[in-house]
């Protein structure tokens, strides 16, 4: 690559307006903190640069342009409507400089939030995964049990997860135990029924080469049926995962349970103070966890599923 | 005792409550060692009464024996190769052929096995491909693993459905050139063959013996046996007059077994 290719883009042009806009003076006076927007533009453009600097392919330089183009020229908006134009509701939408300020303050909050809510997920979402999975491999397997598990399905799915937040809480003994049942529930359905689908959708060609070479019970399911409804599974799992964040967050907003602050609560409980320069963060951290969860899940997938894809 | 002895066998298939009769009253003897060809148009239960010899399927009257055992399922002395689906997807050209080896030689290692895998990929000139998905190998290069995988599982039997059918004519006559080869040059016993086919110069080139079948319903219409002897050199034996004599015999057979359908039908 040459070295215009490298460094000759366009978000290098927001990068300057974010420190050029500075200059212009505030519509009311007040510390916006300033110094914390330029911080952060500084930090994204050096990430930036290094991107520019060691990547070796085209499109990962613009991808990640693209990204944080998008990231910049909404801080570019929020600080020209904010602070420079005062066209927004200062209590709802805090200056950036001030929400990034409280970020750094309130990291440590943050990520216990975080890691809270994320242990919950994952605890219910793999119970899900390793109770489905094979209740599905075999519900689907057999022609005899098959009709009815998939009647049974349809109705079950067809109930929004959410009633079950009511319930669970009544059920269980601690708060952590019942949402770990809400997304144990919520990811179990949609997984179920992705797997049952897998199963039935596998070619008959594919499961006849299988029988006549004399596979056995156990090799059948597990060296054939198993990764031939993997690309179903993995939908179901995608289903599953999408439910729980929003049942849990719900779900911590709800059961209120201060002795075990995830991200839900922390966001409830900000606002309820309306205190809205904390739970921006927090709204924002929530996003890019949700992201980071679903990019491992793509990436575990593209592995797994390597073998669909013809080079 | 033959190798292969098909008893009177019929077939039918009830769909939306009508029966089909797929194969009517099918007998036929194959001895050991032999290649036969099942020669028909399509639609005339040649895969019918392949999948019975797998074991797939079983046939409403009749019965199939196997070395003077009753076949009823699929067994360990038969491989088969589809025209497509033969393999697994998921699995590299090696995994593919190590899984067929673990299903007929419990007994051997896994290095064995492995080995044994690499040996028969690069019988059919596939180890440069070994890690390859079969979705990531050209159709010709599937159905190599497929031979090869049928082949390392060593079975006495080989049932092959339209193997080639899907390719293109020049892979499919090199690819009929490496099967024959291969079958010649295995050590031990010549394994057993039944292929089928809708490809008239195939049926002769590979053959020992033809079975012509004819459609509505699928039965045998005639047998012929295949004059030439082996080894046989695929281009010079193409251009000689007697292949051409007999390659317009078995033709005019084909085309009146269709006929006869038109006039029953
Ligand atoms: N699973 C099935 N259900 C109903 N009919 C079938 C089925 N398989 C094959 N047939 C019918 O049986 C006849 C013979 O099919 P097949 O054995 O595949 O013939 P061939 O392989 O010679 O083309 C065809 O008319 C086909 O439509
Ligand atoms: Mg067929």
């Amino acid at each position: 690559m040459t070295w215009r290719k490298r460094f000759l883009r366009i978000p290098h042009i927001w990068f300057l307006a974010l420190l050029l806009i500075q200059l212009l003076p505030d519509a009311k006076e007040g510390d916006y903190y300033p110094v914390y927007v330029i911080g952060s533009a500084v930090i994204l453009e050096l990430f930036y640069l290094l991107v520019s600097l060691f990547s070796r392919k085209k499109e990962t330089i613009s991808e990640t342009g693209k990204l944080l183009s998008v990231v910049e020229i909404l801080v570019l908006l929020w600080v020209l409507f904010g602070p420079k134009l005062d066209r927004l509701n200062a209590k709802m939408f805090p200056a950036p400089g001030i929400v990034f300020h409280q970020f750094i303050e309130d990291t440590q909050p943050l990520l216990a939030a975080v890691w809270i809510s994320f242990r919950t997920i994952l605890e219910g979402f793999l119970l899900a995964l390793v109770i489905a999975v094979p209740m599905g491999l075999i519900l689907g397997w057999f022609k005899a049990v098959r009709s009815t598990a998939s009647y049974v399905v349809r109705f079950v799915s067809a109930i929004p997860p959410i009633v079950y937040i009511p319930y669970a809480i009544a059920l269980f003994p601690s708060m952590n135990a019942a949402k770990v049942f809400i997304i144990f529930v919520a990811s179990y359905w949609p997984i179920l029924s992705g797997t049952m689908t897998g199963v039935v959708n596998i070619d008959r060609g594919i499961l006849d080469s299988a029988r006549a070479l004399g596979v056995g019970h156990l090799s059948m399911l597990l060296h054939v049926i198993l990764p031939g409804a993997l690309p179903y599974i993995f939908n179901g799992m995608n289903q599953g995962l999408g439910i729980s964040f929003i049942l849990l967050t719900s779900a911590e907003m709800i059961a209120a349970d201060p002795t075990n602050p995830g991200l839900g609560f922390y966001i409830w409980n900000y606002s309820n103070f309306a205190n809205y320069k904390r739970v921006i963060p927090a709204i924002i951290v929530l996003g890019i966890t949700i992201c980071l969860i679903s990019f491992v899940i793509k990436k575990i997938q593209d592995l797994l599923l390597r073998w669909r894809a013809p080079v | 005792m033959s190798k292969i002895e098909i008893r009177n066998i019929s077939m039918d298939y009830v769909e939306k409550n009508t029966r089909f009769t797929a194969l009517q009253n099918v007998s036929l003897t194959i001895e050991k060692g032999e290649f036969v060809s099942l020669l028909g148009s399509s639609g005339c239960g040649k895969s019918t009464l392949l999948s019975i010899l797998e074991g797939l399927r079983s046939p409403v009257e009749g019965e199939v024996y196997i070395d003077g055992e009753r076949v009823t399922g699929p067994g360990k002395n038969r491989a088969v190769v589809f025209q497509n689906y033969s393999l697994f997807p998921w699995m590299t050209a090696k995994k593919n052929v190590v899984y067929g080896i673990e299903q007929t030689a419990r007994t051997l290692s896994r290095q064995e096995r492995q080995a044994r895998a690499e040996k028969f990929l690069q019988k059919v000139e596939l180890t440069d491909y070994q890690n390859k998905f079969p979705l990531q190998l050209s159709g010709g290069q599937q159905q190599r693993v497929a031979i090869a995988r049928a082949l390392a599982m060593d079975t006495e039997i080989l049932l092959m459905d339209e193997p080639f059918g899907a390719l293109d004519p020049r892979t499919r006559v090199s690819l009929q050139k490496l099967l024959l080869s291969l079958w010649r040059s295995e050590e031990g016993e010549k394994k057993t063959v039944v292929f089928v086919t809708h490809d008239v110069d195939e049926a002769i080139y590979l053959s020992d013996r033809i079975i012509v079948m004819q459609p509505n319903p699928g039965r045998i219409y005639r047998e012929v046996h295949v004059p030439f002897p082996r080894p046989r050199d695929h281009d010079a034996l193409i251009g000689t007059k007697e292949y051409q004599q007999f390659r317009s015999e078995l033709v005019e057979l084909f085309y009146h077994s269709d006929l006869a359908e038109e006039v029953v039908g």
